[in-house]
């Protein structure tokens, strides 16, 4: 096992889908499960969260169920627990059948998988715990993070040994995005660790590595694993190739060169250049919007007729959406108007749960019967999961987006009693929470068709084990 | 890998990437949002200084706001006082219930004896101290000892000479007499050392 | 083209660029900013917080009460107020100086001193109007004064800059507005039982309050001999009292220790001629 963790010089027999699916079957089942007990975990704490708002005197007993505690710990478990393991499980697939390789460290990604959800679950109870950070977007504690950085060295390890492992030298525009994925997340997050966890630099430098962290990680490191996943099954479900590698190219130069300089609230006690800058890259991330719409206008559209293949189609116009919505804030009398308010929550809401969300809950539900090899056990629900999930992230970004203007033009009148800015918020959140309920609904049903799935795999792992198969996997 | 595999009798091919040009009309945008972000960095940016911050647009503009510290006696003695005393003392010279005494109706700050007021900014003071029939036990350390004589002497006219308080003014040469007399004094004044001073 | 052999390139330059100019260049500018003597006060400034303030901090972090409350303040702009602190003894002369700056002054303005000449102007206007009241006898100062709402409600007196946040880690500026701003809620309300009511039972203090009670922070314990001297002057069971723990007597002792309102190059203003005294302590 040990030598197959190597990158192999020589070519072996291009493998077929079956044995490249079977080889990624244990780290992406690992990835793919703990992201969905997490959606779940994530998706009942960010309902607890909004209680706060319903009745603030719900939870006033009981210091782990307080608002400052676990809203952090619902945004923690939902980027940390669903979409980071999603987007390494789908990298890990789309690298095996893009390269026509098996993966390439079986047991070194399944360690990292392991790994990598003891690390969120340390991290996220110790925020219910107290132990918070206190860095917005990098609440988790230094002890959970260190464990993440173990864990995102050894899965981009074996993404990127995998890739090079490839039969065509000449890669697919996914894999371009998914390579600097690996890379970017390593590196922004071992950035944190150290500037934010173990030498913490001085003043309000924090903030602006903090932003720096967090921007990077919504928008580039999601957005190159959802572009790259995006690109590889629109073509796929509409059965056309994908229009341009130049548009493609475009996107990722975007991405990578403008959307890693945004994020920098212009209202942050810091040097008037650093906001600035970060709202002309705002506004030049948008050619990654059009770059991205081009390309898949022309590949249009997806005629397949599996449930999962709407999930694509419904998740692009929300990628759109959070763009746009960055570079709308960048007109001064808006920012002036939307900052410090519920709008960037909106937006963030749009990026990560409207955009990335919905393209790995399709990729889950496309790649989970491959590579187990076994069909969805409620393969109705995946359209039910579509409907609460897209609805849910729509309900949850427009409330946001909306009560946030409302709120940001109370702030703006200094007449306005704060206790009526506070209360202005209240509708919004309490509409948010509908959306966030249709999520949640959504995540049990995926929750238990991966339930019952796992269940259903392993009574046939046990069958063929007494038949003696099992053992010929094994060896092989 | 003799597993049954039926859900996977229609292979199917992965996709393959076309090579179409760029549209001219992305290009344009870019062009544009190139364009329209470099008038909005002039306009916003400061040009990467670090001590331009929101408001201002630039360097001179923070400049240009700085106050304006004025050139008559009694106005430095107000500014002096409102940075250096007024944080304990208040603004109004009315002082903080257990931490400053007030200087509003003090008979140490209207003293005829100026000696006696002039050495407590120079040295400080320590211990009991009654002040308008009230004792306070304090600590205050030497707050005027970085002041120059007129600064210090505009600081104790302004004191004397504000908020209902009447008395004669403190020339900068009489702080300069007994700076030159304490010099050697390190530690803080006694109330009762000070009450020796004629 | 073949882009295979640049993505690595393209990727790492990608990286490196927004690595170094927002990672490294606020850190080379801001994080190397050190605690200085500020030149206006003569003090220290930002001074280092009480060590019960320092673990009150931690209370903040860790109850992320910065999920609602931003500790930021903005500001919109900046104008100048020209204000007449003494008349003088030449009537007259000010009299025909304060014409010429605004037509609609006359003799009953000189009854109250100090008052604004003119409020709210520029640069320009100010320095005309300080130069036509030179050699007068009048006695006007030009007043800096930042501007915005966050400032008219009381919030504080100028824009947060790098220099305020120097004693702080982690640094909590907050990026949501729920509550109000608590950068300066220090010299708004320093009164620590105040602040501890309003932990224990928000609306017993600010009757429309949204913010959750955090009770948890309290304990509730049988009366002893003699009653704590600490108990809240809540109504509770009979033979019972409300205690604040250590961490909520910490929490209050921070909230009390925000302040950050010292003039600096950065955030020039003028000092109030009087104390601002808000009309309310929460607003």
């Amino acid at each position: 096992m040990s030598d197959s963790c190597l990158i192999s010089s020589s070519t072996p027999a291009v493998p077929t889908q079956g044995e490249i699916d079977a080889s990624c079957r244990v780290p992406v089942m690992a990835l793919f499960s703990g992201a969905a007990v997490w959606l779940l975990v994530s998706a009942v704490a960010a309902i607890f969260a909004s209680m706060s708002f319903h009745n603030p005197a719900m939870f006033a007993d009981c210091a782990w169920m307080s608002y400052g505690r676990i809203a952090p710990f619902a945004k923690t478990a939902m980027i940390y627990g669903f979409c980071l393991p999603a987007a390494y499980g789908l990298a890990f697939w789309l690298a095996a059948r893009l390269c026509q390789t098996r993966i390439s460290c079986e047991v070194g990604s399944t360690a990292g998988a392991i790994i990598w959800n003891v690390g969120v679950l340390v991290g996220s109870f110790g925020i219910l715990c107290g132990g918070s950070s206190g860095h917005e977007g990098f609440e988790i504690p230094r002890y959970g993070a260190l464990i993440l950085l173990v864990a995102s060295l050894v899965l981009g390890y074996v993404g990127l040994s995998t890739i090079h492992n490839r039969a065509d030298r000449e890669m697919y525009p996914s894999l371009w995005f998914i390579i600097l994925g690996f890379l970017w997340f390593a590196w922004i997050l071992s950035t944190a660790v150290v500037a934010l966890g173990a030498e913490p630099v001085r003043g309000v430098a924090q903030v602006a590595v903090q932003s720096w962290y967090s921007t990077n990680l919504q928008l580039v490191v999601l957005g190159l694993f959802g572009l790259g996943a995006l690109f590889y099954f629109v073509p796929k479900l509409a059965g056309k190739n994908l229009y341009s590698k130049h548009l493609a190219f475009l996107a990722l130069l975007s991405l990578t060169f403008c959307g890693s300089w945004t994020g920098q609230s212009s209202s942050a006690p810091l040097p008037a250049w650093i906001g600035a800058v970060s709202n002309v890259a705002a506004l030049l991330t948008l050619v990654t919007a059009l770059a991205v719409f081009e390309n898949l206008r022309t590949t249009c559209c997806i005629k397949a007729p599996e449930a999962e293949a709407k999930f694509f189609s419904f998740s692009t116009p929300f990628f759109f959406v959070a763009l746009l919505l960055g570079a709308l804030a960048v007109i001064p009398s808006i920012d002036q108007r939307v900052s410090l308010t519920l709008y960037h929550a909106g937006q963030t809401e749009a990026l990560v749960v409207g955009f990335f969300g919905l393209v790995a809950l399709g990729g889950i539900y496309h790649v989970l019967p491959k590579v187990a090899d076994i069909q969805w056990p409620f393969a109705g629900l995946v359209r039910a999961h579509l409907w609460a999930a897209t609805f849910g992230a729509l309900i949850v970004t427009a409330a946001y987006v909306i009560g946030g203007w409302q709120q940001g033009g109370q702030l703006l009148q200094a007449g306005v009693k704060s206790t009526d800015i506070a209360k202005s918020v209240l509708m919004p959140i309490r509409m948010a929470s509908l959306g966030e309920t249709l999520w949640a609904l959504g995540a049990l049903l995926l929750f238990g068709n991966v339930a019952l799935l796992i269940v259903k795999r392993a009574k046939a792992c046990m069958k063929c084990c007494e038949t003696g198969c099992c053992g010929a996997e094994v060896k092989s | 890998m003799s597993q049954p595999s039926s859900n996977k009798s229609v292979v199917s091919v992965e996709p393959q990437v076309g090579s179409a040009t760029v549209p001219i009309w992305i290009v344009m945008a870019l062009l544009i949002a190139v364009f329209a972000g470099g008038l909005y960095f002039d306009a916003k940016g400061g040009w990467f200084n670090d001590r331009v911050y929101a408001p201002y647009a630039n360097l001179k503009e923070v400049q240009l706001f700085q106050p304006v510290v004025g050139d008559d006696w009694m106005g430095l003695g107000q500014r002096k006082y409102e940075q250096v005393c007024a944080l304990c003392h208040g603004v109004d010279g009315t002082g903080k219930p257990g931490q400053a005494p007030p200087f509003v109706g003090s008979e140490w700050v209207l003293t005829d004896t100026i000696g006696r007021l002039i050495r407590i900014p120079l040295n400080g003071v320590n211990g009991p101290i009654k002040v308008k029939g009230q004792e306070w036990t304090l600590s205050m350390p030497a707050m005027g000892s970085g002041m120059t004589d007129e600064e210090l002497a505009a600081v104790l006219s302004y004191m004397r000479n504000s908020w209902g308080n009447k008395a004669s003014v403190i020339k900068p040469a009489d702080v300069k007499a007994v700076r030159s007399s304490v010099a050697a004094r390190t530690q803080q004044w006694t109330a009762d050392e000070l009450m020796k001073v004629q | 083209m073949n882009y295979r052999s640049v993505v690595f390139l393209v990727g790492f330059l990608a990286l490196a660029s927004s690595w170094c100019g927002m990672v490294l260049t606020p850190q080379l500018q801001v994080g190397r900013q050190e605690i200085t003597t500020n030149s206006v006060t003569s003090l220290l400034y930002p001074s280092r917080r009480p060590g019960l303030a320092e673990q009150g901090a931690q209370v903040y972090r860790a109850n992320g009460c910065a999920a609602c409350h931003s500790q930021q303040v903005r500001q919109s702009g900046t104008v100048f107020d020209v204000v007449m602190t003494e008349a003088g003894t030449n009537t007259a002369v000010v009299l025909a100086a304060l014409k010429s700056v605004d037509a609609k002054l006359d003799a009953g303005f000189l009854g109250t001193l100090p008052k604004n000449v003119l409020t709210g102007v520029s640069k320009q206007q100010s320095d005309e109007a300080t130069k036509a009241f030179k050699d007068t006898g009048a006695k006007v100062d030009a007043r800096v004064r930042p501007t915005g709402t966050d400032i008219e409600r009381g919030w504080g007196l100028r824009a947060s800059v790098a220099q305020d946040y120097l004693q702080d880690s982690p640094v909590m500026v907050g990026s949501q507005r729920i509550g109000p701003d608590l950068a300066n809620i220090g010299a708004r309300n320093a009164d620590l039982s105040w602040h501890l009511q309003h932990l224990y039972d928000p609306k017993s203090k600010i009757a429309d309050s949204t913010m959750p009670p955090y009770r948890f922070l309290f304990e509730k314990r049988r009366v002893g001999r003699n009653p704590s001297p600490d108990r809240l002057n809540v109504t509770t069971e009979p033979g019972y009292e409300i205690v604040p723990t250590d961490k909520a007597v910490a929490l209050a002792a921070y909230l009390t220790s925000l302040r950050s309102d010292a003039p600096l190059f950065e955030a020039p203003f003028s000092a109030p001629a009087v104390a601002p005294k808000s009309d309310s302590p929460a607003k």
